[in-house]
């Protein structure tokens, strides 16, 4: 078995996350699903528009699986994308899992298919508030080529908990983004420790930004899902509350940084 | 538009009491027998984690006052802005949980039973649109906003596709080029409001619209913006339905 999270292909971390046989994939392909708008530009589609979803278990529990193929247009998500996403969260009621995955490697919207993209990912995140509502764990996993950022850095910390692994990044503009808007003195985007510091695994663990930094590992990613579902299990997160604690807590931490500055 | 217009026509003049401090807007308004808490940001101003969070804070006070009457206050938040802030130190501050904690709190407004409404009267932008505007259950948008991900020529230097090939698809296509009629396509606006308008009849008329199903893939559908949305979430469900586990 493959064990280094970060070399493993969408299908195969969905995969090899569960238990042995048990990931059944959903639509993976067999109807037009290809995005008629990349088409139109004549660039390369795929049959899943780059996200794979399905349902399996993990050490027993059942989970569903949200998978994000970075090969394709850096995991982006497009109209199709998009959808298949939504129809797939929506469906939770057809499953009753103990937890929803994502595993998020993607810079955000699609440009090519920008207002769609920017839509449909409003469409989810409203579909996992719901879900979180009932109080199942959406539990979103970073470790991937091109972490999470843009809308899916938003939707990451929408989720109940985060498990970065210490490949990870997390953000909003990605350093190439803001080097290119503000110029190589806001964000050197080459210097790969600066960007480690700013956007890496330990650095948003310091900051409170992510509760699990784990090593770049399915078994160790896998102990982080089982003990999150567990604990949801004997005391489920409160919406209300979350937000109140979180709010006190974003507050200290801009206190902190204005009076530092 | 300046705002003192600007709230004369959402709101009448005299029927409000907006505090305008710098970039932020925050207040009251009085329509018809309705009492309107106002939230919002003005002259396009780029929103950061301290302007995320004081947006947060009056969306949590709204909730904390109205949490004994039977009837909670509508809030309407007033959107222009041209994005979140590029800076490095925001990013390290964590601007991306600001911005989640943003759409938490307008989304906690709507369990609360307080309606939430958007619009946009200038700008808004990208991830401020997801995390702002969108949250909220209903969104409008002036016809002279703008709204978008991208301009067309950075579009064009990021996926290499040429800016004339952009320009004219987008003349055909309402799938990446900015516009608020673009959106309105999409189903991610509900409802553009002319010049021409009344603003403040289609704002009683739209809080009443306010809905929590949230049927903008129908809309996309309908307009036919979104062409294959729709489809898919259908299928992708009847699939889900069918599976037993």
């Amino acid at each position: 078995m493959k064990e280094n999270y970060y070399e493993l292909s969408a299908k195969e971390r969905a995969f090899y996350l569960c238990d042995e046989n048990n990931f059944t994939e959903i639509c993976p392909k067999s109807f037009d699903f290809t995005s008629p708008h990349l088409r139109s530009l004549n660039l390369s589609v795929s049959e899943n528009d780059g996200v794979l979803i399905g349902i399996g278990r993990i050490m027993g529990f059942k989970v569903m699986i949200v998978s994000q193929d970075s090969s394709f247009y850096g995991g982006s998500v497009g109209e199709i994308h998009g959808a298949r996403i939504k129809g797939f969260l929506d469906s939770y009621v057809y499953f009753e899992p103990e937890g929803i995955i994502f595993l998020i490697d993607s810079g955000g919207v699609r440009l090519q298919e920008a207002n769609a993209g920017l839509v449909g990912l409003s469409e989810i995140i409203k579909s996992l508030l719901n879900i979180r509502k009932k109080g199942i764990p959406v539990i979103a996993v970073i470790g991937g080529k091109c972490g999470a950022f843009g809308g899916m850095g938003i939707l990451a910390r929408l989720c109940s908990e985060i498990i970065i692994t210490e490949k990870g990044r997390l953000g909003l503009s990605g350093p190439e983004v803001i080097e290119t808007v503000k110029g190589t003195d806001e964000f050197n985007s080459h210097n790969k420790e600066l960007i480690l510091k700013t956007v890496g695994a330990q650095a948003r663990k310091e900051i409170g930004e992510v509760n699990f930094v784990v090593r770049d590992s399915i078994n160790q990613i896998k102990k982080a899902i089982v003990s999150i579902i567990i604990e949801n299990n004997i005391k489920p997160k409160d919406f209300n509350e979350e937000v109140v604690t979180e709010h006190e807590i974003l507050k200290k931490r801009l206190h902190i940084f204005k009076n530092e500055q | 538009m300046n705002s003192e217009l600007l709230f004369n026509r959402l709101f009448g003049v005299g029927n409000y009491s907006i505090t305008i401090d710098g970039f932020f807007l925050h207040g009251i308004a009085n329509v018809g027998d309705k009492e309107f808490k106002i939230i919002g940001t003005c002259k396009s101003v780029a929103i950061d984690s301290k302007l995320a969070l004081r947006i947060s804070e009056k969306i949590l006070e709204t909730i904390f006052e109205d949490k004994d009457k039977a009837v909670k206050r509508s809030i309407i938040f007033l959107v222009d802005t041209q994005g979140h802030k590029l800076s490095r130190l925001e990013e390290y501050i964590g601007i991306n949980g600001y911005f989640a904690h943003m759409a938490k709190c307008i989304f906690l407004a709507g369990l609360c039973e307080h309606k939430t409404l958007s619009i946009v009267h200038g700008e808004a932008v990208s991830g401020c649109f997801l995390a702002f505007a969108m949250m909220a259950d209903r969104v409008c948008a002036l016809e002279d906003a703008k709204i978008y991900v991208m301009d067309l020529r950075a579009m064009s230097k990021i996926t290499k596709i040429d800016y004339e090939k952009l320009l004219e698809l987008s003349k055909t296509s309402p799938i990446f080029a900015p516009g608020v009629y673009n959106y309105w396509l999409m189903g991610g606006v509900h409802e553009i409001w002319f010049n021409k308008d009344n603003w403040q009849e289609k704002l009683l008329k739209a809080v009443d619209y306010v809905s929590k199903i949230d049927n903008r893939y129908e809309l996309g559908a309908i307009r036919q913006g979104r062409i294959k949305a729709k489809e898919v979430i259908s299928v992708i469900k009847s699939h889900c339905k069918g599976i037993n586990v």
